[in-house]
């Protein structure tokens, strides 16, 4: 298992667009993604689970990712949040 | 000829042919059913089918190079949600039919989404909606792409629109849209506002008091619609919608220019701003900053009140944007007429004479404290000044200074840096502060005088009272006095004045303001430029003959302005 806390920079947080950057790149791995945002946690490949956590600018998320492909998984989403989503 | 008055969200003039748009609403049946894997098979067609057209859409917007196509990749993949799918399966598993179930996950979704506290949240509680919607007709039968059977210019009317609905349609076509619901921030507003065609909203029953095919001159600045329009109506409209454009165009070239009059005496025009999206207003319209940057929004419409980290990264998303640009926030205000549920102010007899703005805080001192340790933060990060509203004694502003000290003692035990000096201004807009001025002007650092307010507790008139409305007006020589008075006093004691309420947009009072030599105009972002215009057509030297304040009456005032000044800088629109 790879833990790894992050802050979201960009402007409007983790809303739709974002998201589904996050979500698609997240389906791409077979690992278990899950992110959590204080005490809530969401299925990092289910866009809905992701919005309703309602992530804003400089909120802090922490991601927990388990399985085979789990480093190249953390290594995808940590620089997709770290280039602000632009790809 | 009718004439019908809604809400403008968006600019502009047109003349066209009414497009009633019905929206089919879903009779949700409680019918239960029989066989739980045909109906699964149904909503997972449907999805499928949802899907596809979404695709199809999605593909076209983007080869149309348009910003909204994500919007349908969002609503893509939320149909494609493993855990929606599960949820409208649970509610097929109560044995109930496929629309009910898809209505029951989406009204649970958009639950969610509405109870969150970002805006932008809140608002794709709107997505789910649409999205379900298109779900619901793709069950049993094909969801119609709502207008794209549209071929000929026309003015949409309609309760609402999604989406969905003004996707399918040819822009082209799209001169104007009214609708019942809606605000300003909705996906209508800034649908027309990137188009620029006119929109308004408010309208009640609009698809019941307009016809198919009427003829309709809307106007979206003002938010009449006139049916069936009088030729003369027709003319006047188009002269004005033609000046419009020449006057849009004529005041962007005063964008970067300084705001000075045409003998160079200058003033600074900021703006007054309610959320923090507003600042990129401010710096699209050039303003030179922020004169009031009111922070209620973050107490209303919430469930309680805003943490310190809430109200701290909104102070900051402000200077940020601001870019430097000085920000003068105001704690916070309410009271009155606004009315903040959780906040707990038990009926009072005269709101307007009770316990609001400065006095509220007071009585609530961990709420305000909250709110003085935010801007005592991102006063060592941004460019801020504070300024407290409501004042009428002496000992509230010795009391909010002595808990100014209390809040950085307090932030400073807990490690944070406090070492820059936070300004404190104060509103002045009770007859009292207007009165003990010259004591006030030695306790704060500037006065901002908020005419609306002050107007009220002068004239003692409510402007919403039919009976004293015309008591309430900001020609009352009272009222031009009192803000002289207030000017010499802090001129005096080397303080600076603003004006951040309705008048100091007013352009019959702004030869008065220049002669008083107010130091700041605090004004709407979308009156920037028309200021600057205004100020540039007026000379100091001129302003400074003028003999308003020795007038006893209001109509004496209002006529000497409007003879004086009629012609030089106001209305320019006719002399185009």
């Amino acid at each position: 298992m790879i833990k790894k806390e992050i802050v979201i920079r960009n402007e409007a947080g983790l809303h739709a667009r974002p998201a589904m950057l996050f979500v698609s790149a997240a389906k791409k791995f077979n690992s278990d993604i899950q992110v959590f945002k204080g005490d809530q946690v969401a299925n990092a490949k289910n866009i809905l689970s992701i919005l309703a956590l309602g992530v804003i600018k400089d909120e802090k998320i922490h991601i927990e990712i388990v399985g085979e492909d789990e480093v190249q998984a953390m290594q995808t989403l940590v620089a997709l949040i770290e280039n602000q989503f632009v790809e | 000829m009718e004439k019908i008055i809604g809400k403008g969200t968006s600019p502009g003039i047109t003349i066209g042919k009414a497009y009633i748009h019905q929206q089919r609403e879903w009779v949700i049946e409680d019918k239960s059913i029989d066989d739980i894997d045909l109906e699964k098979v149904k909503v997972k067609e449907a999805l499928y089918k949802s899907v596809e057209q979404l695709n199809v859409i999605y593909k076209k917007m983007c080869m149309d190079k348009l910003p909204e196509a994500d919007i349908f990749l969002a609503h893509k993949m939320i149909l494609e949600d493993p855990d929606f799918l599960q949820h409208i399966n649970e509610g097929i598993e109560q044995g109930k039919n496929a629309r009910w179930a898809i209505n029951r996950t989406a009204n649970h979704y958009i639950n969610i989404f509405q109870s969150m506290e970002s805006d932008y949240f809140k608002e794709r509680a709107s997505d789910i909606y649409d999205l379900s919607k298109r779900l619901m007709g793709n069950i049993d039968g094909i969801y119609r792409e709502g207008l794209a059977h549209i071929q000929e210019p026309c003015i949409l009317v309609a309760k609402d629109l999604t989406p969905s609905d003004t996707v399918s349609m040819n822009r082209e076509f799209l001169r104007g849209i009214i609708t019942e619901k809606g605000g300003a921030t909705s996906h209508t507003a800034i649908l027309a506002s990137s188009l620029s065609i006119p929109a308004i909203t408010s309208v009640l029953q609009c698809t019941e008091q307009i016809d198919h095919k009427q003829e309709l001159l809307i106007d979206g600045g003002t938010g009449v619609i006139y049916v069936e329009p009088k030729e003369t109506i027709k003319k006047e409209y188009l002269i004005k919608q033609k000046a419009e454009a020449s006057y849009e165009k004529l005041l962007k070239e005063y964008i970067g220019c300084p705001s000075v009059t045409e003998d160079g005496y200058s003033i600074s025009l900021v703006c007054n701003i309610g959320q923090p999206e507003e600042a990129d207003r401010v710096i699209s319209n050039d303003g030179e900053g922020v004169g009031l940057f009111r922070t209620e929004f973050l107490f209303m419409g919430q469930k309680k009140a805003p943490s310190e980290e809430v109200q701290y990264k909104a102070y900051k998303t402000v200077c940020e944007a601001m870019d430097g640009k000085e920000v003068i926030i105001r704690t916070l205000d309410i009271g009155g007429d606004k009315d903040i549920p959780y906040l707990k102010i038990e009926g009072e007899m005269n709101p307007f004479l009770g316990l609001r703005g400065i006095r509220y805080c007071l009585h609530n001192e961990t709420l305000f404290m909250t709110q003085i340790r935010a801007l005592l933060r991102v006063n060592e990060i941004g460019n801020i000044k504070v300024m407290i509203p409501m004042i009428s004694e002496l000992e509230e502003v010795i009391a909010v200074k002595t808990l100014i000290n209390k809040a950085s003692l307090q932030l400073r035990k807990e490690g944070y840096a406090i070492t820059r000096p936070l300004k404190l201004g104060m509103m002045v807009e009770t007859p009292s502060a207007v009165l003990l001025a010259s004591e006030f002007a030695t306790k704060v650092d500037f006065f901002s005088i908020g005419t609306n307010d002050l107007i009220q507790y002068t004239c003692v008139a409510d402007r919403m009272n039919n009976h004293v409305g015309h008591l309430y007006s900001a020609y009352q020589p009272a009222v031009l006095r009192s803000i002289r008075m207030v000017v010499e006093a802090a001129h005096n004691k080397g303080i600076s004045v603003s004006i951040c309420g309705e008048a100091a947009s007013d352009p019959y009072l702004l030869p008065l303001w220049i002669q008083l030599e107010i130091d700041k105009l605090s004004v709407t972002p979308s009156k920037i430029l028309d200021m600057r215009y205004r100020l540039k057509q007026l000379k100091k030297e001129e302003c400074d003959n003028l003999d308003i304040l020795s007038k006893t009456d209001k109509e004496a005032v209002q006529n000497y302005l409007h003879q004086e000044y009629g012609g030089n800088n106001c209305e320019p629109k006719e002399q185009l």
